[in-house]
């Protein structure tokens, strides 16, 4: 007996110790981003007689989100990298939604289990979802950047990220189509709808769930993303005049502070927290459209 | 009451055999289902009542694996031919399923998402079919307060009910009804009964059914299936009250009378 009530003890503090370990961790990043990142908003520290209002602090957030960064990244801000990035994953998306969209409505909804082509491209994302990044790097690099001539530029590198995102929504919007049950599917055939029509007003709507899941990772992944963009989107840190003009992401740029550029740490770390706080931003938004959407469409009792 | 095609046809079932990859779930059946009558269809669970059903609009197309032969005709549509339009054909040939399978959206969604499917656009036009073909299953004065709140909420017995409704909303000629009553309490049971007799005027209606005192209650014919040794065949077929008070085939006896199935 008294084994099994210290086994159940043990399970306890097991189970209640987890979340608090990866809670902790959590916090602990967090916090020591924004202990250190802060410091660059710190308003004041070249100037004399610093006032800590809450605006100024504000202000300096304000500055170091749109000035140009100076001194290889030491000084000044994010701007033109955070212009870069969106441009980035911009690119990225347009071509990875309607692309991926497309491959799980083939895979979950035209072919059955057993088709050929199906499993070949089930295959191929498998493995292609296993492929190092900096590999996508020399593939993209070598492909978009030289092969069809964009050099390095945002276009290359949000087509290299486009590949390397591609499997991750596929997946999860296949698991989203299939996640609707087939009795859906009969309902609608038996009324008479049209394969598409099954498809766009019925499954679709059913699925956002997991196509937004998808969506997250994606972006998620193409933001945190380094090695893929080194040789593809380049490196030059200021405003991109175009799509088909170099750019720095902020996950590089973060990268080069801390590696290449002495004393640019407490950039770095201002950047990555800026790079957290829109990873949370994306993650709460699309809950929230998630929720919106289920709240319109799904509503079960 | 819906203004159903008057052309209600019959619907001729000549050696159909369904089989699921090898296997055969039914073997040669022929039987009709005439017009302006409730046919019933009844058999031990597994004897391919369903696969039956679901072959006369083509539903068996969708599950991979799934074969049917022989012939069938509704009016004079050659269901199997593969030049068939089956779009046309499962808007003539309403279905209702075992369970209740609304789509998770509201009520008034439900019901406009066919219409629009097969081309009824304009508010008003809408707005009419959907409250005529909620009151012909008397859920009108149930949900007319709440069409936009979700079809799920409703009860079971009304969830029936609204896919009884949405099938209806297209008109169909031919009403398929997979054991609609299996899951519902008596009172729901006997309104889709009442209903079904009332649709017999406009509609051609096949009921697979386990309930024997619902066969006897509603339907004009009877149709027993009865698993063999490579597929059920199908054992009689003729008015219910001759298949009940006196069966020509003991394998009918005794099912009726509870000793098997
Ligand atoms: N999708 C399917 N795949 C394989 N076999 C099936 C499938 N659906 C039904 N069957 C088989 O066909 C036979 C008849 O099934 P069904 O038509 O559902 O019978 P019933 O409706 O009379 O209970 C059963 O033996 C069942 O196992
Ligand atoms: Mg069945």
């Amino acid at each position: 007996m008294a084994t099994s009530r210290w086994t159940g003890r043990l399970l306890d503090v097991c189970v209640w110790g987890t979340p608090v370990i990866v809670a902790g961790m959590f916090l602990w990043l967090i916090s020591d981003l924004i202990l250190r990142g802060s410091a660059a908003f710190q308003p004041g520290t070249e100037s004399t007689g610093a006032s800590y209002s809450l605006i100024a602090v504000a202000e300096q957030i304000l500055r170091f989100l749109t000035a140009a960064p100076e001194r290889a990244g030491r000084g000044g801000g994010i701007g033109p990298i955070l212009v870069s990035t969106g441009m980035i994953l911009a690119v990225c998306m347009s071509v990875v939604v309607p692309i991926g969209l497309g491959t799980a409505m083939f895979l979950s909804e035209l072919v059955s289990d057993q088709n050929r082509l199906g499993r070949l491209v089930r295959r191929s994302l498998d493995l292609l979802a296993g492929v190092p990044s900096i590999v996508f790097g020399l593939f993209g690099n070598a492909v978009f950047c030289q092969w069809l001539g964009f050099r390095y530029s945002i276009v290359a590198g949000g087509l290299t990220l486009a590949c390397m995102v591609l499997p991750l929504l596929i997946r999860s919007a296949e698991e989203g189509f299939r996640s609707v049950p087939d009795s859906q599917r009969h309902a609608a055939a038996a009324l008479g709808f049209s394969r598409w029509s099954t498809v766009f007003r019925v499954i679709l709507p059913q699925s956002t769930p997991g196509i937004v899941a998808g969506l997250i990772l994606g972006l998620g992944r193409a933001l945190a993303e380094t090695a893929a963009l080194l040789f593809t989107s380049g490196y030059v840190d200021r405003m991109p005049r175009s799509f088909l003009d170099s750019g720095r992401s902020l996950s590089i740029h973060i990268y080069d502070l801390s590696m290449n550029v002495p004393g640019g740490n407490q950039n770095a770390h201002a950047s990555a927290l800026v790079l957290v706080v829109l990873l949370i931003l994306i993650n709460l938004t699309a809950h929230r459209l998630t929720y919106r959407f289920l709240h319109r469409e799904v509503r079960y009792a | 009451m819906t203004a159903s095609n008057s052309t209600a046809g019959a619907v001729h079932v000549e050696n159909v055999s369904i089989r699921y990859g090898a296997k055969f779930a039914i073997q040669n059946v022929s039987l009709t289902i005439p017009p302006q009558a409730i046919t019933a269809i009844i058999g031990p669970s597994g004897c391919g009542k369903t696969s039956l059903l679901c072959s006369l609009n083509r539903l068996t197309d969708l599950i991979p694996g799934c074969g049917v032969t022989g012939l069938i005709r509704i009016g004079d549509t050659n269901v199997l031919d593969r030049r068939t339009d089956v779009i046309a054909l499962r808007r003539r040939v309403g279905m209702i399923f075992q369970h209740p399978n609304l789509f998770p959206m509201t009520i008034r969604r439900n019901l406009e998402l066919p219409l629009r499917e097969h081309g009824l656009q304009d508010r008003r036009g809408l707005q009419e079919q959907i409250e005529c073909s909620l009151t012909d299953v008397g859920l009108w004065t149930e949900v007319r307060d709440r069409l936009d709140r979700p079809a799920l909420s409703l009860s079971g017995g009304q969830q029936q009910r609204l896919c009884l409704a949405r099938a209806l909303s297209l008109q169909p000629s031919v009403l398929l009804l997979d054991e609609p009553c299996s899951a519902l309490d008596p009172q729901s049971t006997s309104v889709i009964e009442e209903l079904l007799l009332r649709l017999r005027a406009t509609c051609t209606v096949a009921v697979v059914t386990h309930n024997l005192a619902q066969a006897r209650r509603i339907a004009e014919r009877t149709a027993l299936l009865w698993p063999d040794t490579n597929g059920s065949r199908l054992v009689e077929c003729s008015d219910t009250q001759s298949l009940f008070e006196s069966p020509q085939s003991r394998v009918t006896e005794a099912f009726i009378s509870g000793k098997v199935g």
